[in-house]
Order: structure tokens, then sequence, then C-alpha cells
């Protein structure tokens, strides 16, 4: 069927007016998305009161040997292998159970992530156990500030 | 012979072809996209100051941050004496005592003490930062942070943590920074 009104050159413009700044728009959101873009999957997504200190550093993480502090407990790719509060108490700077994991484990690199409220006396016992333990590549994961 | 002069061509097709491939883009993104991006800080862990790459020799040496459990920061290095009396090689312990401003660590003030370090002797880059146990690890990375740059550029990206089991040395001449406001 004929149409009884050709569109007039108006509501062309009209339509082109308004399409710009959508497109404006969505490249401003697509700029701010790209740039903030991670796939890094989230750390302890069920520890909800886990939090990461956040730096400057824009430094990617690599995925190497894990090992988690938290408030509750010392974890070793995922599995608990001490309690937090024994080690804070502790004089002693070796983890045991953290030192004998880790020499079964192969390769030299090992990536702490720990709680950012928990003292830094635990996090130095971590460190100086991977030490021993023959991984000398020590990564601290945190979180970046440029996060969304 | 003259052509006729064309129509405006139609930007509206163009348009919406972006405006496709954007709506495409932008769910994609959104779904994928976590909240949280990680960054790494790499430490070095030698087993004592030989197992550490050798500085170039500068004027400064054995910088070292050492932070109190009050979180007074304290900067100590050893810097060579440049006087015509001064024998080759010789130097002299510094330190400069930091106040906290509360109980908040001042790392504005640090940030310059450093920075006068570093324009003394800009290639070094490494420095040690030496924290008490009971600082948080926050605490610690901020601190790490702050060492590694400023708003004028790189301090001293290179940060080795130190153990905090001997007394910070205190030479006679101690400075002292009021907290920055």
């Amino acid at each position: 069927m004929k149409r009884l009104l050709p569109p007039t050159r108006s509501a062309s413009a009209l339509g082109t007016a308004a399409l710009a700044p959508m497109v404006d728009l969505m490249t401003i959101l697509l700029v701010f998305l790209l740039k903030s873009y991670s796939t890094d999957a989230p750390v302890r997504p069920g520890d909800s009161a886990f939090s990461l200190p956040m730096s400057t550093s824009e430094q990617p993480v690599q995925s190497h040997i894990s090992v988690d502090l938290t408030t509750h407990g010392l974890y070793l790719e995922g599995q608990r292998i001490a309690g937090t509060r024994y080690y804070l108490n502790n004089p002693d700077t070796l983890i045991p159970e953290l030192h004998g994991a880790l020499q079964q484990l192969p390769g030299e690199q090992v990536q702490i992530r720990a709680d950012g409220s928990l003292p830094y006396a635990l996090t130095r016992k971590a460190l100086f156990t991977a030490q021993q333990a023959g991984k000398n590549k020590v990564t601290v994961v945190t979180v970046s500030r440029s996060s969304l | 012979m003259a052509r006729p002069a064309s129509r405006t061509a139609d930007a509206r097709p163009a348009l919406l072809s972006v405006v496709a491939l954007m709506l495409l883009l932008l769910p994609f993104l959104l779904l994928t996209t976590s909240v949280q991006k990680l960054a790494g800080i790499d430490l070095r862990l030698a087993g004592s100051a030989a197992d550490l790459p050798p500085e170039p020799p500068g004027a400064v040496e054995n910088l070292s941050v050492w932070v109190d459990e009050d979180a007074s920061l304290r900067v100590t290095a050893q810097v060579r004496r440049s006087d015509l009396g001064a024998g080759q090689g010789e130097t002299e312990a510094r330190s400069e005592r930091i106040v906290p401003s509360g109980e908040r660590l001042d790392l504005v003030a640090l940030q310059s003490v450093l920075r006068r370090y570093k324009e003394l002797d800009p290639e070094r880059t490494r420095a040690t930062l030496i924290p008490a146990d009971s600082l948080s690890n926050s605490q610690v990375v901020d601190l790490m942070d702050a060492m590694r740059r400023d708003g004028s550029g790189d301090l001293y990206p290179l940060v080795t943590l130190g153990v905090q089991q001997p007394a910070p040395p205190s030479p006679a001449s101690e400075d002292t920074l009021e907290p920055t406001p």
C-alpha cells in the first residue's frame, strides 16, 4: 500500500540528530569499560569478609601457587592448612604446615593473597616460610586502585 | 556538462551499524568484567644482603625506612661525604624521624624525604622497608606504594622487605619532621 505522506527531510535530520548522542554515550561507556576490563576471577568469593589491600600497582597477576591468609585460616591452593590465630600469637617465624606443603609443590613462584586488615606479622611469617621452602619469587596480590 | 547536485547521503545506516556493534560489545563486557582488577607487587626475598644484586656506587647507601608501632617513620641512610676533609668513600649516617599525624602514617612527608635522597643519588632504585609487626597489610602496601613513586615520578621501584630485629641506628644528630597538615 502506498504511503499517503512520504517521509519529510526534517524527520530524517531529526533521526540522525537523535542517534548521535546515543553513539557518543555508548562510546564513552565502551572506553570506560575497556579501560577497567578485567577477567580476573574473584579471590575467595565464598568469604565475604576477605578483602585484599589496595595498591597503585598495575602489574598483572600471573597464576602461580596461591597462599591465602584470611582472618580464619591459612590456605594453600584453596585448602586450609592452619589457623590464623595460632600463628598470630606464636613467636615462631616458620609455619611448618605451610613449609611442608610448599616443598611438595614444584616451581619457585608463589603469590600471597593476604587480607588487608591482618597484621603484617603473619604475612612476614608466610614470606619467610615461602623463602625457606625454596620459593624465592613471591608476589603479593592486591586490588588495583583503577578497579571499578 | 554539469552533473545534477546529488541528495545529501543518509548517515543513519552507518550510525545504526555502529550502535548495533556497541550494543553487542557492551553486554559482553558487562557480563565478563570483574569488579576487582588484581595487581601484583613483586617482592625480593633475599637470604642476606649479599644475595641481592649490587646497586651502582652512589652517594646514598643502605637506604631504609623503619616503621614503628606508633606509626612514626624513620628514614636511615649512609650518605657519602663530599667535603674536602672527608676521606675517600667515607660516609655519614643520617636519620630522619617523621612524626605521625594522629594515628595515620605520614606518607607525604616520607615521600618528600625520599625525594631528597633520590635527588642526591638518582641512580639508586632500591630501598628497604622495615615495618613493625603490628601494622596491617594495607598499611604496608600503602608504604610500598609511597616508596615506589610520588607525584613527580619514580622513587625506589624495588622495595625490599626487612625484619625489625635490631634496633634502628640512632645517630647523635637526628632530624625530626613535623607531620604534614
